[in-house]
Formats: C-alpha cells, sequence, structure tokens
C-alpha cells in the first residue's frame, strides 16, 4: 500500500482518503498489477519458467475440456489486507470461470504473509467444498511451504485443485500446448484500433477513453493465447491458511 | 406559430415522460438488486446456522462439560432462524450478532481441546465455518453497497421524485455491531 500511495500523486491520495470515508461498508483494497503468463501471475517470482509452461497446458486442457479457469497469482506481501479480500477481488476482477458457469478458482500465495488461500467461484462450489480446499492446503501446499519450497507447494496445490475439477466434471487431463493466436489477435487489435481512431475522426473526436477499449479484453492472456472466461461469480468460498 | 409551440410542449412532454420511465426502470432493477443480495445474506446465515448441529456433536464428543456453551449456541441459532423468518433486518442483525458470540464461545472452548483441534472431520467442519464466515462478509458487503447506491439515488434530484411517486423507499444497511467486531478468529 505504501509504496503505492509513493508511485501516485498528492491528488490520488486525497481522493483515496475520500473514497475510504465514503465506502465505509467496503474495504479498499490496492492491488498491485497482475502480469499473468497464461493462467498464472508469479508476481513473487518463485515459479520457473518450464513449470510454468506445463502447468499452464495442465490448467488449458482443463480450460478446453470443463470451461474451468484456475488461477495461480503469488504475491510477495498484501501489505495488510486480508487475503480473503484480495483472492475475491482478483477472482471478480478478471472474471475467472466460464461465463454462465462462474466455475472459476484461484490459487493464492502471498509469501512475506505466509498465508496461502484457495478461491472457489459460486459454480464450483457444490465440487470443492471449504473442507475439500482446506485439504488440499493441508496436504499438497502448507508442507512444502514450511521447508520453504514454494515452487512445489504452489504447483502441487494447483494441480491437486485441477484434478478434483477434472474428476468432478468426469474428464481426463494432458498437457495441452496453448494454441497461440497472437498474430491474429495482433493484427484484430491493430484493425479495431485504426477503426476506432478513424471513427472518432469522422465523428469530430468523440471521448478519448472510447480508444482503449479495445484492449480491455486483453488483460487475461498475457500474449500466450490463454483468455479467462468472463465468469466472475465469487461469494467468498474457499479455505485459507498460514504456516 | 402556435403549431410550433405546442410541437415544443409535446416534445418536452415525450422526453420527460422517457427520462422518467429510465429513471423508474433503473430504480426497479436495483431495487431488485438489493433484495438478492439480501436473499444471500440470509443463505449463508442460515448455511452457517446448518453447520452447528454436526460441530456441536463434535465437539460434545471431547468436550462433554461444556453443557453451558451447547445449550446456549442452540438457543440463539433458534432465534436466528425465527429472526430470518421473520424478514426484519434489524432482528437479524440482533440475533445474528448473539449467535456469532455463543459461537465464538464454543470456538473458545475447542482451545482447551487440542485433540479435537486435530481431529479431521472437525478440521473440515472449521473449514466450513470460516467459509461460511467469509461468505457472510462478502455477502454483506455486497448487499451494503447495493443499498448505498439505491439510496444515494433516492436522495438526489430528479430520482427522488420519481421514488417517491413509484414508492421505492431507501434500504436499510446491514450493520456489524461493536461486539462482532471484536468477535475472534480462530485461524490454523
Amino acid at each position: 500500500m505504501l509504496y503505492k500511495l509513493n508511485v501516485y500523486s498528492d491528488f490520488v491520495m486525497k481522493k483515496l482518503l475520500l473514497i475510504i470515508f465514503l465506502f465505509f461498508t467496503l474495504p479498499i483494497f490496492a492491488l498491485e498489477e497482475l502480469h499473468f503468463d497464461g493462467f498464472i501471475a508469479d508476481n513473487a517470482k518463485i515459479i520457473s519458467a518450464q513449470n510454468k509452461e506445463e502447468l499452464n497446458g495442465i490448467l488449458y486442457s482443463l480450460q478446453t475440456k470443463t470451461g474451468a479457469d484456475i488461477a495461480v497469482v503469488t504475491l510477495k506481501s498484501l501489505e495488510g489486507e486480508p487475503i480473503e479480500d484480495a483472492s475475491l477481488e482478483i477472482g471478480r476482477k478478471y472474471a475467472l470461470g466460464d461465463k454462465k458457469l462462474n466455475n472459476g478458482a484461484l490459487v493464492f500465495v502471498v509469501l512475506d504473509d505466509r498465508r496461502a488461500r484457495i478461491e472457489i467461484g459460486y459454480g464450483l462450489e457444490g465440487f470443492i467444498t471449504d473442507a475439500k480446499a482446506g485439504r488440499i492446503l493441508d496436504n499438497y501446499m502448507i508442507p512444502y511451504f514450511k521447508i520453504g519450497d514454494y515452487e512445489t507447494g504452489t504447483i502441487q496445490g494447483a494441480l491437486a485443485l485441477a484434478y478434483e475439477i477434472a474428476k468432478a466434471y468426469g474428464v481426463e487431463l494432458s498437457f495441452e500446448k496453448p494454441i497461440s493466436p497472437e498474430k491474429e489477435d495482433d493484427t484484430d487489435i491493430l484493425f479495431i484500433t485504426i477503426l476506432f481512431i478513424l471513427l472518432m475522426f469522422l465523428s469530430g473526436g468523440g471521448p478519448g477513453g472510447l480508444i482503449f477499449l479495445p484492449f480491455g479484453n486483453f488483460r487475461g492472456g498475457g500474449g500466450s493465447g490463454i483468455k479467462f472466461g468472463g465468469g466472475g461469480g465469487f461469494g467468498g468460498g474457499g479455505s485459507s491458511r498460514g504456516w | 406559430m402556435k403549431g410550433t409551440f405546442f410541437m415544443i410542449l409535446a416534445a418536452a412532454v415525450i422526453f420527460i415522460a422517457i427520462l422518467f420511465a429510465g429513471t423508474y426502470n433503473k430504480l426497479q432493477v436495483m431495487d431488485e438488486g438489493v433484495s438478492a443480495n439480501w436473499a444471500q445474506v440470509e443463505n449463508q446465515l442460515k448455511r452457517r446456522s446448518d453447520l452447528i448441529p454436526n460441530l456441536t456433536n463434535t465437539v460434545k464428543g471431547y468436550a462433554t462439560h461444556e453443557k453451558e456453551v451447547f445449550t446456549n449456541i442452540a438457543d440463539a441459532r433458534a432465534k436466528l432462524s425465527g429472526a430470518i423468518n421473520s424478514k426484519d433486518v434489524k432482528a437479524i442483525q440482533q440475533s445474528a450478532s448473539e449467535f456469532n458470540s455463543a459461537l465464538s464461545r464454543l470456538l473458545a472452548v475447542v482451545e482447551n481441546y487440542p485433540q479435537l483441534k486435530a481431529d479431521k472431520s472437525f478440521i473440515a467442519l472449521q473449514d466450513e465455518l470460516t467459509g461460511t464466515e467469509n461468505r457472510i462478509a462478502v455477502a454483506r458487503r455486497d448487499y451494503n453497497e447495493s443499498v448505498k447506491a439505491i439510496n444515494a439515488l433516492i436522495r438526489t434530484f430528479p430520482t427522488a421524485l420519481v421514488a417517491s411517486l413509484s414508492g421505492i423507499k431507501q434500504r436499510e444497511y446491514f450493520e456489524i455491531t461493536e461486539t462482532e467486531k471484536q468477535v475472534p478468529k480462530v485461524e490454523f
């Protein structure tokens, strides 16, 4: 939180304080920018490139077969924010899970806070109960975290969750290389952007904000050809642990 | 000349009617949203209360002498479900907070029984319980946000006019009581 304020100007800080006063019912959480590489936003930098690719392959297989998204997020610290609030915000903001089924989930590890959480979307609550999420944390993640092996713990947790979900849907998972439609996407963006600029000129300069619209949909994939489903129906299901 | 005047008048009337209809519809949708969010709060309160019989049974297996705690939570549970059936926000708020303190006393008892804390089925129940606590917090927050949004609209012009004409009233917040803020969270 502190370093965020340093980056922003005084004006933003005043605004922030105002918002805090106004929204007394709503805890304000300044989530740091997540850079998703496929399904993984490894801000704490604990997962190697090769393991990332393999995990993405499995999670992609889960997505193509069931529509379920598992996002894996690692952070250094939440600066005192409860992990439950942060994971809810990630689930909703990045719209995890199929748009209709809302079958998104999040494996969330915060290193310095020594807290981990599995957040479960509405559509998966029936399959992955809070108790089951707790058991995944207890059996696959926390034992590794206790000995400082964050990479294995995080990957094992994500895989265990993926296989549980696959079992519930009755599908088998295998490594699937995400098809990368990068080139097409790029030309699409370029085309749409040019179209927008053209339209703006023709209409005598529309609202400036519009020009960024076409990029809004690409926050999930990060150029890997993977996109989250657009669900985001989360109501606070899941389990948290410390170690 | 007269014709133009009436044309302008008619256009103004139509414009106001469209504006009114739009505001009216928006308010209705928002009011419905508040109700849906409230239903979610009730659902989660019920869900938590449904976990209690299992929880007390598990705890009873280890802590046989803590009769008072068990009676308290059973009473609080009955009172809460009565309040939920009455649909009265204030009553639900009150009994939910009483339920909370009964529950926290039960969980405080657990602290004295290390074997119970290590019990697999107790851990599972504890997960369901904390998960539901979190769901209640989320549902309450979502509800309060939607109440805030609709109340703000109802208090400002011109929505205030439309609201009073169509009978849409401000909604009540589901607030956290002071005792609840002090409820100790049991963590692993």
